[in-house]
């Protein structure tokens, strides 16, 4: 997300054993792919930056990211500000003029009289917080038990494999759905239930490749030395595991946004009083038949437009990272 | 192939029995149905007679007993709403569902096979970008969505598709269908579609994919070399080795279709599972939601086991492999 950050990171002393180099700021995702200032990164950042299609989608999520973050600065109006709401304005048209021809609501209302940009705005932050949060959530507990159970094997592996499978077998809108019936509505909730459907996902992928790490010799050359196995684990696996997991985490949080679009649309997800895209499509959806189709229609376009960023990069973040396609 | 086939009924035995007991346990913890069964005027004794009836006094296990003994007889309890067979409520639904997910599989392949060959043998052209580019948007787009995209541009705009309901029905075998008819038709094209775009998507990446390998394999080079019409390698030589994965990502797609159908049938007002099972869970009718999840892993597990055996017979490998490990 942040990109210009990536670009400013010192760099670390080549002299200087990668491992060693970065294992301070190792943990989460993205410092290690900000900070890893060693080659094989600054290879991948090329390719990436050699494909038009990807800095599109890049660019285009910064944008996205940064719109929704300022939400409170950019947006025209405060759309939750109950005071400020005029039923005058209900359902007006996008780019309805006023008396001086001037036009207040770009996008047009809603059925309350509400800015449609601004709730769109506010709506996307809803949406990516969602999305991101849970998908990192997800991220840390699947990873911590994939490699877990790649690392200890035996009964714990096949344990844990069984109940991943198991989760997998069914889709996860049926399994989230089912969640949220049981747990309600709110913003912890959704992001508990995504969780639950997401860390099946990451399990898997850091597993599989984790167990091919494990049979590596700097893996026994580690034991050999005495180390700990929590920092063998997590300092020195989890990092080699890290490009398909970066690849499922992108993949992974488009798809949480519009899984949470989805479930807010069919009434499970958010509380009315924080919408997200999902939910102002769903509040749409009911002028839809009179032909007032900006109130679904636009929101739709911003959350399909999201989504279609995060493939994008994740698309060829897949393409860069995946070692069988360059051979 | 006998000591496979026992293996996996085995295990499928046991993922049915564990997921009833998380599926009623689970159901159990959700709120109190009595709360919105029982209208607050009532009185305590009314309160106490109605909660014994529904047999919601006795302990979480002696429910889960007595709900067992009835799933072997083949009653999942009355549904609190409806008062008739929650099971059989399911089953009058369940065919408007499958004539929905059977035709949106029949499309998603219709439309996905060819357009994957064509990018798999043209992987540079712009007609094989262009259906990439196309895959990808399709995968994107959210179900829901695309739904209400499809309403307003066919039914509400156009006024060439209707937007809700079944339409016109024949009844054929005892059950109601809508494909037989035009105005059946009508009425399903749209959220057929609608169901379709994902796996249309899946179906176009899973052939393109596997053209690639296939065309670059030695089998391939082989038959051409030995003179065989390029048109017969790809249609059969090609297409038989795509077919593998493709059948068994399809047929485990075909539970995710079901359970899709959920938003589908919402939006278009489809009168099948999907939109019993979220009135169900609104009004929190336990017996039906607990039938509907039962049928629904009964479904998956029964997809799992054709999946595997289709798959054990399509390469050898896989039954050979299970039986000496």
């Amino acid at each position: 997300m942040n990109r210009p950050a990536e670009v400013k990171q010192p760099v670390v002393p080549v002299e200087r054993p990668a491992a060693l180099s970065t294992e301070a700021r190792a943990g989460t995702v993205k410092s290690a792919v900000e900070g890893g200032a060693d080659t094989p990164f600054r290879q991948a950042l090329r390719e990436f930056v050699a494909n038009p299609f990807a800095v599109f989608g890049a660019v285009l999520l910064t944008l996205l990211v940064f719109g929704a973050i300022f939400a409170e600065a950019l947006a025209p109006t405060n759309p939750y500000d109950l005071t400020k709401l005029d039923l005058m304005d209900a359902l007006q048209p996008p780019g309805t003029q006023n008396m001086d021809g001037s036009v207040t609501f770009l996008l047009g209302t809603d059925g309350q009289g509400r800015d449609m940009l601004s709730a769109m705005l506010y709506g996307l932050r809803t949406s990516i917080l969602v999305g991101v949060s849970s998908g990192v959530i997800a991220l840390c507990v699947g990873a911590t038990i994939g490699i877990v159970a790649a690392f200890f094997g035996g009964w714990i592996d096949s344990f844990v494999m069984r109940i991943v499978d198991l989760q997998l077998s069914f889709p996860s809108i049926l399994v989230a759905m089912v969640l949220l019936a049981l747990l309600g509505q709110g913003v912890d909730k959704i992001i508990l239930a995504l969780v639950i459907v997401q860390w099946a996902y990451y399990a898997r992928t850091v597993r599989s490749a984790a167990l091919v790490e494990r049979s590596k010799e700097y893996v026994e050359a580690a034991i050999c030395l005495g180390i700990g196995r929590t920092p063998v684990m997590f300092r020195h696996m989890l990092r080699n595991c890290l490009p398909p997991l970066i690849v499922i985490a992108t993949v992974q949080v488009g798809s949480a946004i519009s899984l949470e679009a989805t479930l807010s649309f069919l009434g499970l997800g958010l509380p009315v009083t924080k919408p997200s895209l999902g939910l102002l499509i769903s509040n749409g959806f009911a002028f839809l038949m009179s032909g007032k189709y900006w109130i679904s229609l636009y929101p739709g376009v911003l959350l399909l437009v999201t989504i279609i960023a995060i493939n994008l990069v994740g698309d060829h973040l897949r393409d860069i990272l995946n070692p069988r396609l360059k051979r | 192939m006998t000591s496979f086939l026992a293996r996996r009924l085995l295990q499928s035995a046991f993922v049915l029995f564990a997921m009833s007991v998380l599926v009623f346990v689970g159901i159990f913890a959700i709120g109190n149905p009595v709360d919105v069964l029982i209208s607050p005027e009532a009185t305590q004794a009314d309160r106490q007679r109605i909660v014994e009836s529904l047999g919601l006094d006795r302990s979480l296990i002696e429910q889960y007993v007595s709900f067992v003994r009835g799933v072997f007889d083949g009653d999942f309890g009355k549904s609190f709403v409806f008062k008739i067979s929650a099971i059989g409520l399911i089953l009058d639904r369940m065919p408007a569902t499958l004539e929905l997910a059977v035709s949106a599989m029949v499309l998603s392949i219709l439309i996905g096979l060819p357009l994957g060959m064509l990018a798999g043998m043209h992987p540079d052209s712009f007609l094989g970008r262009s259906i990439m580019a196309g895959s990808i948007v399709g995968f994107s787009m959210p179900t829901f969505w695309v739904g209400l995209i499809l309403i307003l541009v066919f039914a509400v705009y156009l006024g060439w598709l209707p937007s809700t309901g079944r339409g016109e029905t024949v009844t054929v075998l005892g059950i109601r269908w809508s494909f037989l008819t035009l105005d059946g038709l009508a009425h399903l094209i749209l959220p057929a579609f609608n169901l379709a775009l994902f796996k249309i998507s899946l179906v176009i990446r899973l052939t393109r994919a596997g053209m690639r390998d296939a065309l670059a394999s030695d089998y391939v080079r082989y038959a051409i070399a030995k003179g065989l019409y390029p048109r017969r390698v790809v249609m059969v030589h090609a297409l038989k080795n795509i077919l593998i994965p493709l059948v068994t990502v399809l047929g485990l797609e075909f539970g995710s279709v079901i359970a899709f159908a959920i938003v589908t049938e919402t939006i278009f007002a489809w009168p099948g599972t999907g939109k019993l099972i979220i009135e169900s869970i609104s009004v929190l009718d336990r017996p039906v939601i607990v039938a509907y999840l039962m049928v629904i892993v009964l479904m998956f597990v029964t997809i799992n086991l054709i999946v595997d055996i289709t798959y054990s017979i399509l390469d050898p490998r896989i039954r050979i492999g299970g039986a000496t490990s």
